[in-house]
C-alpha cells in the first residue's frame, strides 16, 4: 500500500498494549518474556500480570482466598479492571525484620513443608488451623518464606515472587497447602 | 435510522462508506455521530490510521455487527464457532499489519478487536525462547552479559 509508515515494531505499540499481549501469557512465558529486552522486564514482571495468575492457581488448590489476591480478579486480563498499576500499593509495607527472613522460631515453614510432605504428608505441624486466614500478627512474622525468593530488605515482595514460592512447594510433590497459604499471607503482608 | 451512513476517511484520503452502527462499535466514532447536528454530512477523518488498516477495522466491525444481528434480514445467524473461525482467518496477516491494526484498535478503543489482535501477538510468544521472541519480532537484546545472565537465573525456574 501507499502508506508512507508502514514498517511498525512490537516495541511501537503503547507500553498499555505490550501489558495487554503479557495479558494473556502463562507464567513460564512471562519468565520468558522478561528475558527478551530491557523494554519487557518491568512489564513481564508487573504485578497486575502475576496477581491474576497466582490467584488463579490459589483458587484451584484451595477453596478460599483473602481478598487481595482476589483483586484483580482471577480470569480476565487485570488491566481492563484496574488500569492503574498500584497493586503494589494495595499491600502494606514489609515489616523490619520480615525481609530479613526470621527463623527458628517456628520449625515449619513452605520449605520445611515441602520436605515434609515429600517423606510422609502426615508429619505437618500442630499449628495447622481449619480456618488459616487470620494470622497473629506476632506468628506471622515468623513464617519463613524460600530463600531463593526472599524478597529484599527494602521492595516488598512481588506477585511473581509469591507465585514461584507457591509453585516451589506445589510444584515438588505439594506442601500442605495450609501451611503454605499461611506463610504467604504473611509474606505478601495480607492479615 | 439503520439506513444512515457514515464516511470514514483516512490518513491517505481513502474513504469507507459504513452503516452508523457499524462505525458505532468504535466509541469514538459513536460519540462524533452522537453529537453530529442533523444534516451534518457524516464525515468523520481517521487522520492517523492509514487506509489498508482502517478497510481492516471496517471488515471487522461489519462482520461483528451482521453476526450479532442474528437471523435478521436473509442471512443466517453465524453460531460462535463461525465466528471464532472468521476471526483466527482475520488475524492471520503478517505481523506489520497486526502491530497496526493494534494500534488502530486501542486509538478507536475497539476492546474486542484490541483483545483479538493482542491474543493473536501472544499467540506469536507462547511456548518461545527469549532467542526465539526475539527473533520473530526482530528486537535487539541489548542487555549486558552480566544483566543477562542475573534476569536469566530470576526467571530459570520449571513449571510443571
Amino acid at each position: 500500500m501507499e502508506g508512507t509508515d508502514r514498517s511498525h515494531h512490537i516495541n511501537d505499540l503503547e507500553p498499555q498494549c505490550l501489558t495487554h499481549i503479557l495479558s494473556y501469557l502463562p507464567a513460564s512465558a512471562l519468565c520468558a518474556a522478561a528475558q527478551v529486552q530491557r523494554a519487557w522486564l518491568a512489564p513481564a514482571q508487573d504485578d497486575l500480570l502475576w496477581q491474576p495468575l497466582l490467584a488463579a492457581d490459589w483458587l484451584q488448590t484451595t477453596p478460599t482466598m483473602p481478598e487481595h489476591v482476589m483483586q484483580h480478579g482471577c480470569c480476565s486480563p487485570p488491566h481492563r479492571q484496574h488500569p492503574n498499576p498500584t497493586s503494589r500499593e494495595l499491600r502494606n509495607p514489609p515489616k523490619p525484620g520480615v525481609a530479613a527472613g526470621l527463623r527458628g522460631n517456628e520449625p515449619q515453614g513452605p520449605l520445611a513443608a515441602d520436605k515434609a510432605a515429600s517423606s510422609s504428608p502426615a508429619a505437618e505441624p500442630t499449628t495447622v488451623t481449619p480456618s488459616p486466614v487470620v494470622t497473629p500478627a506476632g506468628a506471622a512474622d515468623k513464617v519463613m518464606t524460600s530463600p531463593a525468593v526472599e524478597p529484599s530488605a527494602s521492595a516488598p515482595p512481588t506477585f511473581k515472587q509469591a507465585y514461584r514460592a507457591w509453585h516451589q512447594a506445589f510444584g515438588r510433590g505439594g506442601g500442605s497447602t495450609q501451611m503454605l497459604r499461611r506463610s504467604l499471607q504473611a509474606w505478601m503482608r495480607i492479615e | 435510522m439503520g439506513a444512515i451512513k457514515v464516511t470514514l476517511i483516512a490518513s491517505d484520503h481513502q474513504s469507507f462508506e459504513v452503516d452508523v452502527d457499524v462505525a458505532s462499535e468504535s466509541p469514538i466514532f459513536r460519540e462524533r455521530v452522537e453529537n453530529a447536528d442533523p444534516g451534518d454530512d457524516m464525515h468523520i477523518p481517521v487522520p492517523s490510521v492509514t487506509g489498508d488498516v482502517l478497510a481492516k477495522v471496517v471488515e471487522y466491525c461489519q462482520y461483528h455487527v451482521a453476526a450479532k444481528k442474528k437471523g435478521a434480514d436473509d442471512e443466517a445467524s453465524k453460531s460462535d464457532d463461525d465466528v471464532k473461525a472468521w476471526d483466527a482467518q482475520f488475524v492471520n496477516v503478517d505481523q506489520n499489519l497486526l502491530f497496526d491494526i493494534i494500534l488502530a484498535a486501542n486509538y478507536l478503543d475497539i476492546k474486542s478487536l484490541l483483545d483479538l489482535t493482542c491474543q493473536a501477538v501472544a499467540q506469536l510468544i507462547k511456548g518461545k525462547t527469549p532467542a526465539e521472541i526475539c527473533k520473530t519480532f526482530n528486537i535487539k537484546n541489548e542487555f549486558t552479559p552480566e544483566e543477562e545472565e542475573e534476569i536469566r537465573r530470576e526467571n530459570q525456574w520449571t513449571f510443571d
